[in-house]
Parts: structure tokens; C-alpha cells; sequence
């Protein structure tokens, strides 16, 4: 599954991303969202189209669409 | 002089670390991308001279927004140079990526490792990351000084040999690759990471070199890094479980229900507070203060110079408007205040995740939410934030949006004038206005995305920083700063305007004295000329439209030239606002719906000359002339049509104009049904904007 689908306060582990690696992709991985690391869904937006993401002990918010590219499989 | 550049993650305080360098007073704040631009500052030690580069944050050598750009190019440039790489210390897990990123290229780097708030049982053993490293690596508090001495000696220190042990990996690899092995490791690295601009910068062609890299290349390098991270952490630093920014208030600020109202009243409470309670009690005691200072020179002019030309310059040119414009200092400097406690806070993050379901829809992203709180201090410093965006089009788009935010200067415009009218009630004609430039830009931002400046959906990435308190050296710095951006701004460009528009209002195009000789001022001249343009608008009086047109200097002279006209010699905004209510004044409203007009005129018009400037800077001159444009004209029609919706309810009462209006909404509220019905049917082809799988791909 994708990370975007991704229920709240659920353990996760990045299994891998998808499509050719753009910016958006790189700078995931900068800040942490690489193979194998394990991340948390803490909030969602109003409309749930912003994500609020632990990982790497840590908090993130991302647009959730962006996250279509991130590859999960629940711990 | 040797030249240390500030190297860090956005938000690792290397601003408070500059700013205890060199003794500055830089914007400071606790959210992502405050440093837009590269501060230069020396400073010497032990008879060194050295000279700071504050560099806006960045989280590798890839950059991906304009201010990122900024930085990596100076640190791609700055080979010879010192690097001070400022890691957060509660945060070393992200933070020493970068770290890897200097080392692999090759720079002279020192490790500082602030410590922002000390977490529990969090400990560091600093020599051991100094040893695996192969770097210097020093605490430090930037806030509080501690370590700078320390940082300070290792500035003069040689570079020391720094030996990854991952980078014989990566040069193994690009063995297999014939362009790569010319190359050196850091270029390597730079093509695993597919990073075309770096490339394409040098004349090469990327796309040609990236044929030779295996396709998983990024993941393989950032994985490297992380690896390396965890193994060196795993040897020096405690384990922590909290995660760093996680608080339980978030359940309340981030609640799906109380997010918006909590946002709304914080925010009435800061105008309450800075525009009535202790703003108007600051406010008057510093008036009665400044006219404590300024009658007796005025008597004293009087009494040897008689009440003529001289004392008339003295009393309407330099005291009257400025020492009216001097006391709202008090307000301008508690805005600035409660503007800085909310920026250190760490709430703006928080406020940019909440709206970033609305904005993003305006074509906007959550991050401009920061650039629209800022334009309420300075729209000069708002404009140079949208650097913050990562596609030229939001960067132009938030910049032009900025000076619809209702900025500082305007404070006095709103007191005085709408205080005279609306007394205790003019708080909501204040939050009103408040409300009404946001509305504005919205509305302006939709159009603007639709038709001439199509963005890019942002990317939306961004940290949550913990919540944290303000300390007292930072509002010490806030309040001195800011009053003496104030008290500058006032005692040269309001003087030097006030006495150009004394002269103009006091000489006939003859040269005349008119006050001696009768006759008509330069200036009625040429406020004739333009009044009727404005009579729609409920204002059409010459004095009035002469003040706006000062106002184009700066805000704040809009007053001190009402001041001047109406005769007002001392710092008495009382006298000033009671005159506004004489017929026989120059400067005179007829009606409450004149009032607010020439508020709403207010408000939108074309901002000062300095966010001019800096809008032509950061945006170019066509943008900035078609957004001075599109004020000119959004302001007289916003203004025209509340003048005309404010006249009709003095004339007719209350239900009659309500009911046109309720029914004018609803009418364009049904068109914007059916278009929206229209637009989504249209869709169905061709769905390539929406964000999920929906019903129609399916079809």
C-alpha cells in the first residue's frame, strides 16, 4: 500500500518508493523516509489532505498526496 | 579576514548564533525558512578578524526552494572557507545527515551542537562524535552564550582529516561507471544522487551520466547516510523515546473543531490587546509624555518668534503630525512583540498545517500562511519570506499578496481616524478591516492562480518544532528593535515628508506664503485635480486625497498629513480625531460610509515605497507594475462598493440593504453551483488534478 492510505497511530515501515526519483522523492528520503524505516501517522487535517508523520523521532507534516509515491507495509 | 559560513537544518538556531556572534539583532524565529537571504557581519577574536555568513537552512546539498538555493551555492562556492555546521542537539538523528553532506565535499567544517531545550535523559558524548567524526565538535547554547569561546577557538584550528568510511563504497561503485571515474568522490555522489542542476551548472550533461547509475542510486546513498548515523549515535548518544515536537496540546490546537477558533482567538486577543486595553493605555500615556516635551519649545518659539511662518513650521510640519504618529509607538511595538512570542512558540508550524487545506486550494501553500502573518508587522519583510516557495509562480503569488495583509503603519490610520467615529466599537471595524485584507487576498490568489500565475501544487514538507517560551533577552531585542525601526523611519522619512508637504501645502505655485497672502497651496492644486476621482468613493475632499497621496512614502504620514492639514500642533490624537468631525476642518468625513471607505482605500491602496522597492527586487518590475496595478484598482472598487453598502444602510436602515445583499450572494452563490457542477462534469475526461482515485477515472 501507499503511505497516503495509511491509517492513524498504526506502526508502518517504508518498503520501498515508486515511479522515477524527482525532487520530492530525494528530499523524502533526505529527511529520513528511507527503505526500511519505521513511521506513524499522528494526525490528519481537516480534509485529511495534510499528514502529520513521526518518523525518525520526529514529527513532519506533508501534503498527503505527495506520500502516493512512498511504498508501506504495516509492522 | 577569514570567512565562516553558518551551515544548518532550517530552524537549528543559526540566526541566535550569528546574532550572539556579532552582538546583531536578526530576525529570529521557531519555524522553518525565518533567514531568507545570506547576513554578513565580522567579528574578532584574539586578534582575528572574521567575517559570519548566516545562511538560510538546508537539509543536504540538493536544494529544492529558492532560500535552500541560496545557501548551497555559497557553500559550493566556499572552498578555503570555515564552515560552523549548527546541528540540532535534540535532533541528531536528522540533523547530522547534513552534517555527512559538508564532509563528503570536502569542507573545512566545525560541528556545533545547540541545545535548544535540554531533553530528559538525553546525553551526548561529544568527544566520541568528535572521533567518529573526525571533526570538532562542540556544544554550545546559542542563545545563552554558552561555548562560543570554545566555537571561537576551533574557528582558528587547521582542517582536520576526516575519513568516511562509506565513501570507499561509493567510490567502488562508480568504478563500474567510465564517465564517473574521472570524476572526484564528491561528484560521484552528486550523480548517484541524480542531481541534474549541480551538472547542468558545470556544462555537463546530466542525463548522459545518470545512464551509468544504477536506478535505485538515491535510496542506495541516503541509506549509506543513515546508516552511518545510526552506528555513530548508537555509540554517543543515550536512547530517547519521546519523539522530539510531539506535545499533548496538539490535541487541542490541531483538534479538527477547535483548530479555527483557537487560531481566531489568539488572534483577536493580540489586536484587543495591542489596539485597545494596554495598547490605547500605553498609547495615551506616551502621548501625554511627547506633549509634555513638545509645548514648551512650541511656547517658546511663540513667545520669541511670534505665531508666524517659523512657529507654523515648527507646530504643523515637525510637531504636530510626527509626535501624533510618535505615540502610537507603544502599539506598533506590542504587536511586533506578540507577532515574535507566536513565532518562537513554535505555533506557525503548527497554524501552517491547519491551513494548508484552504490555501492549497487558492493555489497556495500552507508554508505562505508565515508570509501573510509577517505582512501584518512589515509587508518589506513578508515580501522577502515568499522566498520560502519552491516554484516561481507561488513565490511571485505570495509576494504580491503580502501587502494586502493589514501592516503596522496602518495602525494609526485605523485609531485615530476610526476612533473618532466609531469610539469603543471601532474594534470591529479594526478586526473587520483585518479580516477584510485577507479576504482580499484570497480572493486575489484565486484569480491570480486561474489566469496569469499558474502554480505548481507546493510541496508542503515541513517540521514541527516543539512549543517553547520566549526568553527575556529575545523580547529585549524584539521591542529595542523594533522601536528603533520606528523611531528612525519617523524622525527621517516622516520629517523630510511632512516638510515637503508643508511646503506644498503652505506655498502658492507663485511661492506665496497662503496663509499670509490667501490664495490656493501646490498642493490643492493638485489634489483638485485628482478629488473627483475619488467623490465616488465618499471622500472627494483635496486635503483627503493630498494624504493618500503622502501615504505613498509611508503609511503612517497619512496621519501625520491629516494632522498638519487639520492644524493639530502637539501629540494629541484626541484633538486630531475630534477635529475630523468639524465641517470647518479641511480634513472632514461627512458620514460613517465615508469613514469606511477611505479605510477600506486605506488598507488596499499601493503599499509604501519600501515594499515597492523590495517587490521590484524580489519579483521584477513587470510583476511589481502589474501588482501596484491591480491595488490601485482592487482598492477604489472594494472601497466604492462598501461606501455604497455602508450609504444605503444610513439611508434605508438596516433590513432593506441587508436583504439586497443576502439575495446578491445567493444569486452568485447559485452561479458558482452551477459552474462548479459544470466544471466537475468537465473532469470526467481528462482528471488529472485530483489528489485521489476518484469516481472519475473509474468511469
Amino acid at each position: 500500500m501507499t503511505m497516503n492510505e495509511c491509517k492513524e497511530n498504526i506502526l508502518y515501515k517504508i518498503s520501498g518508493f515508486s515511479g522515477e526519483v524527482d525532487n520530492i522523492s530525494r528530499r523524502f528520503m533526505e529527511l529520513g523516509l528511507v527503505e526500511g524505516e519505521k513511521i506513524r501517522i499522528c494526525g490528519k487535517s481537516l480534509q485529511k489532505k495534510v499528514f502529520l508523520i513521526e518518523v525518525r523521532g520526529y514529527l513532519l507534516s506533508v501534503r498527503a498526496s505527495l506520500l502516493k509515491k512512498v511504498q508501506v507495509e504495516k509492522c | 579576514m577569514l570567512e565562516v559560513l553558518l551551515v544548518g537544518n532550517p530552524n537549528s538556531g543559526k540566526t541566535t548564533l550569528f546574532n550572539s556572534l556579532t552582538r546583531s539583532h536578526e530576525h529570529v524565529g521557531n519555524w522553518h525558512g525565518v533567514t531568507v537571504e545570506n547576513k554578513k557581519k565580522a567579528f574578532s577574536f584574539e586578534g582575528q578578524e572574521f567575517l559570519l555568513v548566516d545562511t538560510p537552512g538546508l537539509y543536504s546539498l540538493c536544494p529544492l526552494s529558492f532560500e535552500e538555493q541560496v545557501a548551497c551555492e555559497e557553500i559550493l562556492r566556499g572552498q578555503g572557507k570555515k564552515v560552523v555546521n549548527l546541528c540540532d542537539g535534540n535532533n541528531l538523528k536528522r540533523s547530522l545527515y547534513l552534517t555527512l553532506c559538508l564532509l563528503e565535499n570536502g569542507c573545512d567544517c566545525v560541528v556545533a551542537v545547540n541545545q535548544i531545550v535540554k531533553r530528559k535523559n538525553s546525553k551526548i558524548d561529544f568527544k566520541k562524535l568528535e572521533k567518529l567524526l573526525g571533526v570538532d565538535v562542540i556544544e554550545i547554547d546559542a542563545e545563552k552564550g554558552f561555548g562560543l569561546e570554545k566555537l571561537k577557538k576551533s574557528l582558528a584550528l587547521k582542517k582536520q582529516q576526516n575519513n568516511l568510511p562509506y565513501l570507499k563504497m561509493i567510490e567502488k561503485m562508480a568504478k563500474n561507471s567510465k564517465k564517473m571515474q574521472n570524476f572526484d568522490v564528491f561528484c560521484q555522489i552528486k550523480a548517484f544522487e541524480r542531481d541534474e542542476k549541480f551538472f547542468e551548472k558545470r556544462g555537463e550533461d546530466a542525463k548522459k551520466i545518470f545512464e551509468e547509475v544504477p536506478k535505485d542510486s538515491v535510496q542506495l546513498i541516503t541509506k549509506l547516510r543513515f546508516e552511518y548515523i545510526d552506528q555513530i549515535l548508537s555509540q554517543c548518544q543515550s536512547k530517547v523515546a519521546a519523539v522530539y515536537g510531539k506535545s499533548r496540546l496538539d490535541k487541542f490546537i490541531l483538534n479538527k473543531w477547535l483548530a479555527f477558533p483557537i487560531f481566531l482567538a489568539i488572534l483577536s486577543g493580540i489586536f484587543y490587546l495591542t489596539f485597545f486595553s494596554l495598547g490605547a493605555f500605553l498609547s495615551d500615556l506616551f502621548s501625554n509624555f511627547l506633549s509634555l516635551l513638545t509645548n514648551p519649545i512650541l511656547g517658546l518659539i511663540e513667545k520669541n518668534l511670534g505665531n508666524g511662518l517659523v512657529y507654523d513650521f515648527f507646530a504643523s510640519a515637525v510637531f504636530g503630525g510626527v509626535a501624533t504618529v510618535l505615540s502610537f509607538l507603544p502599539q506598533v511595538v506590542l504587536l511586533f512583540f506578540f507577532l515574535s512570542i507566536l513565532e518562537d512558540s513554535g505555533y506557525m508550524a503548527r497554524v501552517a498545517f491547519i491551513f494548508e487545506d484552504i490555501l492549497s486550494k487558492v493555489g497556495l501553500s500552507g508554508k505562505g500562511i508565515y508570509t501573510l502573518l509577517m505582512g501584518f508587522g512589515c509587508s518589506t519583510s513578508a515580501i522577502m519570506t515568499s522566498r520560502n516557495m519552491e516554484d516561481k509562480n507561488a513565490k511571485i503569488k505570495t509576494a504580491i499578496l503580502c501587502p494586502y495583509m493589514s501592516c503596522s503603519a496602518k495602525i494609526p490610520i485605523y485609531t485615530v481616524i476610526g476612533g473618532a467615529f466609531f469610539g469603543a466599537k471601532n474594534i470591529f471595524y479594526i478586526l473587520g478591516l483585518y479580516v477584510l485584507g485577507v479576504v482580499v487576498a484570497i480572493c486575489i490568489s484565486k484569480v491570480l492562480d486561474k489566469t496569469v500565475l499558474k502554480s505548481k501544487k507546493q510541496s508542503f514538507i515541513l517540521e514541527f518544532p516543539p512549543y517553547r517560551m520566549t526568553s527575556l533577552k529575545r523580547i529585549g531585542s524584539v521591542l529595542w528593535k523594533n522601536t528603533k525601526d520606528f523611531v528612525i523611519r519617523v524622525g527621517s522619512v516622516m520629517v523630510s515628508m511632512n516638510i515637503i508637504i508643508w511646503l506644498l501645502s503652505s506655498f502658492s505655485f507663485s511661492f506665496k506664503y497662503v496663509a499670509q497672502c490667501g490664495g490656493e497651496s501646490m498642493l490643492e492644486g493638485f489634489g483638485k485635480i485628482l478629488a473627483p476621482i475619488f467623490r465616488p468613493l465618499g471622500f472627494g475632499n483635496w486635503a483627503i486625497v493630498a494624504s493618500l497621496l503622502s501615504g505613498l512614502v509611508a503609511k503612517e504620514v497619512v496621519v501625520s498629513s491629516i494632522a498638519m492639514f487639520n492644524g493639530i500642533d502637539a501629540s494629541a490624537t484626541r484633538l486630531l480625531s475630534a477635529s475630523l468631525l468639524l465641517p470647518t476642518s479641511l480634513v472632514y468625513f461627512s458620514s460613517h460610509a465615508s469613514v469606511v471607505s477611505f479605510l477600506v482605500y486605506c488598507l488596499l491602496y499601493t503599499p509604501c515605497i519600501a515594499s515597492v522597492s523590495t517587490l521590484l527586487q524580489e519579483i521584477g518590475k513587470k510583476w511589481t507594475i502589474l501588482s501596484v496595478f491591480v491595488q490601485l484598482v482592487v482598492a477604489y472598487f472594494v472601497a466604492l462598493v462598501t461606501y455604497n453598502i455602508f450609504f444605503a444602510f444610513e439611508i434605508f436602515g438596516f433590513f432593506v440593504p441587508f436583504l439586497t445583499i443576502f439575495s446578491i450572494f445567493l444569486l452568485f452563490f447559485a452561479f458558482f453551483c452551477i459552474f462548479s457542477k459544470i466544471k466537475k462534469k468537465k473532469l470526467c475526461s481528462s482528471c488529472d488534478s485530483c489528489d485521489k482515485d476518484c469516481a472519475h477515472k473509474k468511469i
